[in-house]
């Protein structure tokens, strides 16, 4: 396990300093300037700036200092915002509140939509499976944003429940942003759900379990649920990139300051430290969450225990 | 002899899109206690679907009960609710499946598995269950239980998840034992290493058993007496000698010669001609009428009743009607015949 791990960590680097030298190109072909009223200033003052980001240095030169950096953990400091901070602290003081929304998002969907789908499995072709499809359609089709919009309108304007925007609530603020991101996770997690679970309550071992005197309950938690949960983990991943780009539109629509809303307003004004530190940043979240999968089938079905252990 | 199961006048449909599929037509038999009774038939007879409704597990949404009822402990198990079914299953009668493959749950260590009924029908502890469960693995021939209960079983052969489906079924040290096809999925040497373990385990719990198969290699070898099923219905039934040397059905007549013998010369192997019939719109007359060349005009009309050849020997054929005409059965069949004393072609012990 230790040595499959080991392996894997360092496929990661590689994959990061891929992912590192792509986007730095892609910033550098990329139109536009950071230094924003770059037409008001003079040559001198304007060669001034560039030398105090090391803007005039040659391209190559600028990458290997940029990677040179991160391997130490620099990412560099900010350009036109904040005052020259540091881009790894900006991450991370706006870190708290993507994750937390991010996370109650996740959640919330997988139960639910987990609970969804062994219902509608459970009760195949009623009305309650009916109703948990086009649940499921809903979430699957609508995107993010609509349902924020729709929250905002119902639950915190209409009824006054939850705010209608801002972070100065604390968890009662996270609320909607939360709802807004999970419908995503609840349709996959229906669906997937339901799917595997009638496929699994259709095979032997169901029958034997049957066979031995189990109750509806037992065959369906004991026996079913795990093997139907195999499926689902494989779609943690994309689960966990709809909820970041979700989350890059929901936190501006909630105004949350986030991550997602920094990286928005970083790209509107051509804040190249900060669009790559956060390129990096959510790089690496997602291929630790892949990590995790892979990790994680091993610990649900036995069959899939990883090479290189020993079990 | 004391009867444990009695199944009478069975009648099942599964109601499809394509309209209702007579499945079982009218089933009878009885099961002693401690035999083996061995159903053969060939795919399609009714045979695993008749085991399957003893123990209720056909899907509930399709299979319906038509007439008839399966008695066992005083009780008509077709009408027994869930509640009820869930006590007998697993304790007072337990099934064995045809794939080990995929009859264990893959995710769960086997030894929770052969725990599992025991917690459910014995008021014993987990740590009492767990011994019983090692005694069993160590009854059923596997190797090293203590150490094998915590594994999966994608870590045992074909052969040894076979001995844990055994293990399982027999925990609660069941009355009847229903073994579907068990031997069919396993390569020749392991099929007969599992069908000595349960001749042996059989003398030993003094389980009854009813094992379906189309392999008549291990009716031979298992059976007490034998029932011949096709197009949903029981055509013969009768002792292994009685089925194997002194049979009346032409259907059995056709499985026997289909057959391979040591002494078969012929270098072909018979096949009955035809396909089994549809059991959406079942014939008319004997099923097997339109494959049979020893169908009669009547065999095409009326179903033929039981006529018993011995107390222990029935088989559903005009043939054995007074007024039929003398046939002479297939030229194997007459070989097997002449060593069965009471046989209108026995020739005195051969050996």
């Amino acid at each position: 396990m230790a040595r499959y791990i080991g392996k894997r960590i360092i496929y990661m680097v590689i994959t990061l300093a891929l992912i590192a030298t792509f986007t730095f190109f892609l910033m550098k072909i990329l139109p536009g300037s950071p230094i924003a009223s770059a037409d008001k200033l003079s040559p001198e003052q304007r060669a001034v700036v560039e030398a105090r980001y090391g803007l005039d240095r040659p391209l190559p030169v600028q990458y290997f200092e940029y990677m040179f950096g991160l391997v130490q953990g620099d990412l560099g400091i900010s350009i036109n915002q904040f005052k020259g901070a540091e881009v790894t602290d900006v991450i991370l003081s706006r870190m708290g509140p993507s994750a937390q929304i991010g996370f109650q998002g996740m959640l919330l969907g997988t139960a639910i939509g987990i609970l969804l789908g062994m219902i509608a499995a459970l009760r195949q072709n009623t009305w309650v499976d009916y109703s948990s499809t086009i649940v499921a359609i809903i979430g699957i089709s609508i995107p993010s944003f609509v349902f924020a919009s729709m929250l905002q309108y119902s639950l915190g304007l209409k009824l006054g429940w939850f705010p209608v925007a801002l972070w100065k609530d604390g968890f009662m603020s996270s609320v909607l942003p939360s709802i807004a991101l999970a419908m995503f996770p609840l349709a996959t997690a229906a669906r997937f759900i339901r799917t595997e679970m009638i496929e699994v309550l259709g095979s032997d071992y169901i029958t034997l379990a049957k066979a031995k005197g189990a109750s509806g309950s037992e065959i369906a938690f004991k026996h079913a649920f795990r093997n139907a949960l195999i499926p689902l983990i494989t779609v943690l991943g994309p689960m966990a990139v709809a909820i970041l780009t979700g989350s890059l539109v929901v936190e501006q629509i909630f105004a949350i300051p986030g991550i997602g809303e920094q990286f928005v307003k970083s790209i509107m004004v051509s804040d190249f430290s900060i669009i790559m530190g956060t390129t990096i940043f959510f790089s690496v979240f997602l291929i630790l969450v892949i990590l995790i999968v892979d990790i994680m089938y091993g610990i649900i079905d036995p069959r899939i225990r990883l090479s290189g252990g020993k079990s | 002899m004391e009867k444990i199961l009695q199944v009478k006048d069975l009648e099942l449909s599964f109601n499809t899109f394509g309209g209702e599929v007579k499945a079982i037509r009218g089933v009878n038999f009885d099961l002693y206690k401690g035999e083996t009774l061995a159903i053969v038939g060939e795919s399609g007879s009714g045979k695993s679907v008749t085991t399957k409704s003893i123990m209720r597990l056909l899907p509930e949404s399709s299979a319906e009960f038509k007439s008839g009822e399966i008695l066992f402990d005083g009780r008509d198990l077709t009408k027994l609710s869930d509640k009820e079914m869930q006590k007998i299953r697993g304790k007072d009668i337990s099934m064995i499946f045809q794939d080990p493959m995929t009859s264990l749950n893959p995710t769960m260590p086997i030894g929770r598995q052969i725990t599992e009924p025991l917690l459910k029908h014995q008021k014993i502890s987990k740590s009492e269950a767990r011994k019983v469960a090692i005694d069993l693995l160590r009854l059923v021939g596997m190797p090293k239980p203590e150490l094998r209960m915590k594994q999966y079983p994608h870590q045992f052969s074909g052969g040894q998840r076979q001995r844990i489906v055994i293990a399982i079924s027999l925990a609660c040290n069941p009355q009847i034992l229903i073994a579907d096809e068990p031997t069919t999925a396993l390569d020749v040497t392991i099929q007969a290493q599992i069908l000595e373990l349960m001749k042996d385990l059989q003398k030993k719990i003094d389980t009854s058993i009813i094992f379906i198969t189309h392999d008549l290699g291990v009716v031979a070898n298992v059976a007490d007496r034998v029932a011949v099923m096709y197009g949903g219905k029981i055509v013969e039934i009768g002792t292994v000698d009685e089925i194997f040397y002194n049979p009346q059905h032409p259907y059995t007549w056709g499985l026997l010669s289909s057959m391979p013998s040591l002494d078969s010369e012929d270098a072909k192997l018979y096949a009955i001609p035809g396909t089994p019939p549809d059991l959406l719109e079942p014939p008319k007359g004997d099923a097997f009428a339109l494959r049979s060349e020893y169908a009669m005009k009547i065999d095409m009309e009326m179903d033929p009743p039981f006529f018993e050849i011995s107390d222990t020997h029935k088989a559903a054929t005009w043939l054995l009607h007074p007024d039929a005409p003398q046939v002479e059965p297939p030229v194997s069949v007459i070989e097997r015949m002449k060593k069965f004393p009471g046989s209108r072609y026995y020739e005195g012990s051969a050996n």
